[in-house]
């Protein structure tokens, strides 16, 4: 039997792409995929940082 | 092996073949100061990677490793020729861990990511080195200011008690002249993400970094991509019965 530890490092890369304007099919090595879905608002930033609770 | 003793923590020399450096934030060797750095490679060594898997332009392969230090290397060396390939960097390779060399012994202890501080704070040069090795964090270069995430992560460390985790990444989209850097936190059952706790951060990181370390946003987000890791334990590996399924 195979086991997957959750601790492993967290992915900058994929979110940093994200982010960045790349759409991007999440690697199978992902252990939350469903995490990177909360990242695609943060493209349109202007927009967010004006109305959302985010602090500048 | 080498035939030279062996001090606690400490890997004796470095590995045959190895051009192994320690390096500061703006690429200047700090090998002999003591002091902890990045670990580098300024020459191609036999084990390096031929690529990542899926990545067509090696881009996320130079990203990764040779993101920090880029540029061609000038040395005379002949390059190294394994098989059909031709190795010449594309820069220096950079491990994504701290290492130090002990002065005194010339032994090298590869300090991580996250207990660089640690270690530093205590400034003893043995017991917190083997804890937390992270190759985690990349390059991130808002304005011309090159830094690694780690130094953020390093930073937030002191506010553990109140973050979950972090993640730190700069943005750069198509139409964007430059890098900004976001940083995302999620906070801990029970404590809540708040103007103040954002202020502490924010003058926490320009206190022990600088002004052009502070990320340009930073927002609450409920969770953070983590990596999967397969593990075998050397128990499972020697005594799961054979009859277990695979």
């Amino acid at each position: 039997m195979l086991q997957y530890t959750v601790n492993g490092k967290k992915i900058e890369i994929a979110v940093k792409q994200i982010v960045s304007g790349s759409d991007l099919k999440p690697s199978g090595t992902v252990a939350n995929p469903e995490s990177l879905q909360l990242y695609y608002k943060y493209r349109d930033i202007e927009n967010l940082a004006g109305t959302s609770k985010a602090k500048l | 092996m080498p035939a030279d003793y062996a001090t606690t923590s400490e890997i004796q020399c470095k590995s045959l073949g190895m051009k192994v450096e320690v390096f500061d934030p703006s690429g200047n060797n700090v090998e002999h100061t003591g002091q902890a750095g990045e670990l580098v490679c300024t020459r191609p060594h036999p084990s390096i990677p031929v690529c990542f898997w899926g990545d067509e332009s090696g881009e996320k392969f130079r990203d990764a490793y040779f993101g920090m230090y880029p540029g061609k290397l000038d040395y005379d060396d002949t390059p190294l020729v394994c098989a059909e390939i031709t190795w010449e960097l594309e820069g220096v390779w950079r491990q994504g861990d701290f290492m130090v060399v002990n002065p005194r012994t010339k032994g090298i202890m590869i300090l991580g990511r996250r207990s660089v501080n640690e270690f530093l704070s205590n400034c003893g040069l043995t017991d917190t080195l083997c804890a937390t090795c992270h190759i985690s964090d990349g390059v991130l270069n808002p304005s011309g200011v090159r830094f690694g995430s780690g130094e953020i992560y390093s930073v937030l460390e002191q506010f553990t008690a109140l973050l979950d985790d972090s993640l730190c990444v700069g943005q750069r989209r198509p139409h964007d002249k430059d890098e900004r850097v976001l940083l995302f936190l999620k906070m801990r059952a029970g404590h809540k993400f708040t103007g103040t706790l954002v202020d502490r951060i924010r003058s926490a990181i320009r206190t022990r970094l600088s002004a052009r370390h502070v990320p340009a946003f930073i927002f609450e987000i409920e969770d953070i991509p983590v990596r999967r890791r397969l593990i075998f334990t050397v128990f499972e590996f020697y005594l799961t019965p054979c009859c277990s399924t695979p």
